[in-house]
């Protein structure tokens, strides 16, 4: 006979080893359901090859533009030479000239003086004449400095055939040089000659202007100084052309420089919010909930004006957008608990405005961690727990200095300023029964607020005027909420990418 | 591996750990949806739904109590959650029944039409009866998680009780009658 038996405990012992293995399609189907959620994460592979995509168009451009400036700039290069060229024909033609009207006018005054006087302004002569060479030799070696600076230039040029065409130009210059400064040579040899023979005529003649001798020196010695200084002016001269060219060279190389004094960088960034301490920005219930964040894109462009070679001003404009989720939350939407619970303990939330289809009526949203303490564990330990979303985005307006610390074709640099937020999304979100569920916004965010920024940026030149750039920085709001509970100091982090343009 | 190697893993989303944690779990969790469920093709949907949650919410279970406990509860609460949006809770016919001991013989009676019997009671009976009797919950915390009396719980599973035991009787019955 079997003995009676209560029909729970048969139930129990009954089911006490039920083990059922379900089909293999449930586990296909649960693993298709992970992978959508999987592929929301990968948006960050799709930022990058949207990211290389402009790279190369905006690379593509570069390179037009490049071979657009190659066809201009040998014109302005040979503008400059001819220009050098021009300048020192008229200085050696000015100079050749002043030194032998000098000459001849010596040689006349020496006509009038007597023997010794000649001699004398022999020596100074010979002096001169090695002034005037090394003057010469001088002019050459700036007309041989200038063509070998011209071929520097031009070396760096990549068109072979113009850099033959101009480096014959640069010896037809040398040369011109060359036959400029010989004839003053033979000028001078002519007028050795002539002074001979005009010495020996004085010689001849010495007797009768013996009277005026005295007054003779003295108006030698005066032209003598006058023609030194003459002479010294010249020197002068030569050395102010020399100033003017490496003067001229300079601001050559200034003005490339100064060229590419702007950029504009385009950037993306994965950006990360959190906050330094515990808090919550939404209800004080919440402090010691555990929140967590997910990674979310900003994306802009910054612009940059060089202030010289290691300081730079930047700003921008960039969209930005966060999410701050509370987790192990209990979210309730059925109309007599919520009523009930509410009437007995804290249902309305501080910082949140509600939509007006979702009251305080009908949701109420409790911490897990409060529910404990008013010790109903059990049953609402059977209820699922949620999540709270706040999502919040800003469009942000960085300015902001930047210093060069290494400048190589790998540089890094310092950057740090504020950013201007101007509040442009701001919504909340609760797991109700399961389901993500917009129930209103938070009241407690700041229209305008601000942010301290600091960044250790690298960058490699692509090529003289790409730059690609990676910038991790790290930005402290500082007025974003006005009404936060607990400690909470909320910031941001992002790893800015991009390309930046300098033109 | 270790269990919480493998939680761990799981948190970081890896395909290797999730499959090998649902191999491990799977029968277990869905021997308890098929009691929650009114027939088999409800409680592998209510299973799927179950482990996409324990997946998605892996990183809220803090290492404190058994884990197999709250993968059960999440298992539970999806099966509840289907008839709270259904909105059955509220039909059914609220009369009060005393609580009467419901007594049987302890014969062999067929695992499958014991499971088949408590699908076929209606959806709140069954909910009720498995909370109480299988998964140990008190008629106050039932009456919290379901959104009713605990009065209208206590009555539920008492009708319960006497629907599963009038079947039992009749097939006991039906058996004999055959064998003779």
């Amino acid at each position: 006979m079997s003995d009676k038996k209560h029909i729970d405990r048969l139930f129990q012992e009954k089911f006490k080893d039920f083990d059922v293995m379900p089909n293999d399609a449930v586990w296909e189907n649960i693993e298709a359901r992970l992978e959508k959620k999987k592929k929301k994460q990968r948006i960050i592979p799709i930022w990058w090859q949207l990211g290389g995509a402009a790279a190369a168009i905006v690379i593509m451009f570069a390179i037009g533009n490049m071979l657009t400036n190659n066809t201009e700039t040998p014109i302005i290069v040979d503008t400059d030479k001819q220009q050098i060229e021009d300048t020192n024909k008229d200085d050696i033609n000015k100079t050749s000239k002043k030194d032998s009207l000098q000459i001849a006018s010596e040689n006349r005054i020496d006509s009038n003086g007597n023997d010794e006087s000649s001699a004398a302004t022999e020596k100074e002569n010979d002096s001169q004449k090695q002034l005037y060479k090394s003057n010469n030799k001088e002019k050459g070696a700036v007309a041989y400095q200038n063509s070998t600076s011209e071929n520097s230039k031009e070396n760096r040029a990549t068109f072979t055939t113009k850099n033959k065409d101009k480096t014959t130009v640069n010896t037809t210059v040398a040369s011109t040089n060359n036959t400029k400064s010989n004839p003053t040579d033979n000028l001078e040899l002519k007028s050795e000659s002539e002074i001979k023979k005009i010495i020996n005529s004085s010689t001849e003649s010495a007797t009768t202007v013996a009277s005026t001798e005295k007054n003779n020196t003295k108006s030698e010695e005066e032209k003598v100084s006058d023609t030194q200084k003459q002479t010294e002016t010249t020197e002068e001269k030569g050395q102010d052309i020399e100033e003017a060219i490496t003067e001229a060279n300079k601001t050559n190389e200034e003005e490339e420089k100064e060229l590419r004094r702007w950029s504009i960088a385009p950037n993306v960034a994965p950006v990360y919010f959190n906050s330094l301490g515990q808090g919550s920005s939404i209800d004080a219930q919440f402090n010691d909930n555990n929140t967590s964040s997910d990674i979310s894109m900003s994306y802009g462009v910054k612009g940059s004006y060089a202030v010289n070679n290691r300081l730079k001003v930047t700003a921008g404009i960039n969209r930005v957008s966060f999410n701050n989720t509370t987790n192990d939350i209990i979210a309730l939407s059925d109309n007599a608990f919520a009523s009930r619970a509410s009437n007995s303990s804290n249902g309305n939330l501080e910082n949140i405005k509600l939509n007006n289809n979702v009251n305080h009526e009908s949701l109420m949203l409790l911490s897990r961690a409060s529910i404990s303490d008013n010790s109903i564990p059990e049953a609402i330990n059977t209820l699922q727990t949620g999540n709270l979303e706040q999502r919040f985005g800003f469009i942000e307006i960085p300015l902001e200095v930047e210093y060069r610390l290494v400048d190589k074709k790998l540089g890094v640099n310092l950057s740090g300023g504020f950013s201007t937020l101007l509040l442009n999304e701001n919504e909340i979100f609760a797991d109700v029964n399961g389901q993500s569920t917009q129930i209103g916004e938070a009241n407690n965010l700041r229209d305008t607020s601000f942010s301290a920024n600091f960044g250790v940026g690298l960058d490699y030149n692509l090529t003289e005027k790409i730059n690609l750039n990676l910038e991790p920085k790290f930005k402290y709001q500082i007025n974003t909420f006005n009404n936060t509970s607990g400690d909470f100091r909320p910031f941001f982090i992002g790893v800015y990418t991009g390309l930046s343009f300098k033109f | 591996m270790s269990l919480k190697e493998l939680i761990n893993q799981c948190k970081e989303k890896d395909a290797k750990a999730q499959s090998q944690l649902y191999k491990q779990y799977a029968s277990k969790l869905f021997s308890l949806c098929l009691k929650y469920s009114k027939n088999y093709v409800e409680a592998e949907d209510n299973l799927q739904d179950a482990f996409v949650t324990i997946f998605n919410k892996i990183e809220q279970y803090k290492q404190k109590g058994s884990f197999e406990g709250w993968m059960k509860r999440i298992a539970i609460n999806t099966a509840l959650q289907r008839y709270r949006q259904v909105g059955v809770f509220n039909i059914i016919d609220e009369n009060a029944i005393e609580d009467v001991s419901v007594e049987i013989d302890n014969d062999e009676v067929d695992l499958d039409f014991l499971l088949q019997i408590i699908q076929d009671l209606p959806d709140r009976y069954r909910l009720v009866f498995n909370l109480y009797v299988m998964d140990g919950f008190s008629h106050s915390e039932i009456s919290k998680m379901l959104n009713i009396s605990s009065g209208t719980s206590k009555s539920n599973l008492a009708r319960a009780r006497m629907i599963l035991k009038q079947k039992i009787e009749d097939y006991k019955a039906n058996l004999s009658s055959q064998s003779l």
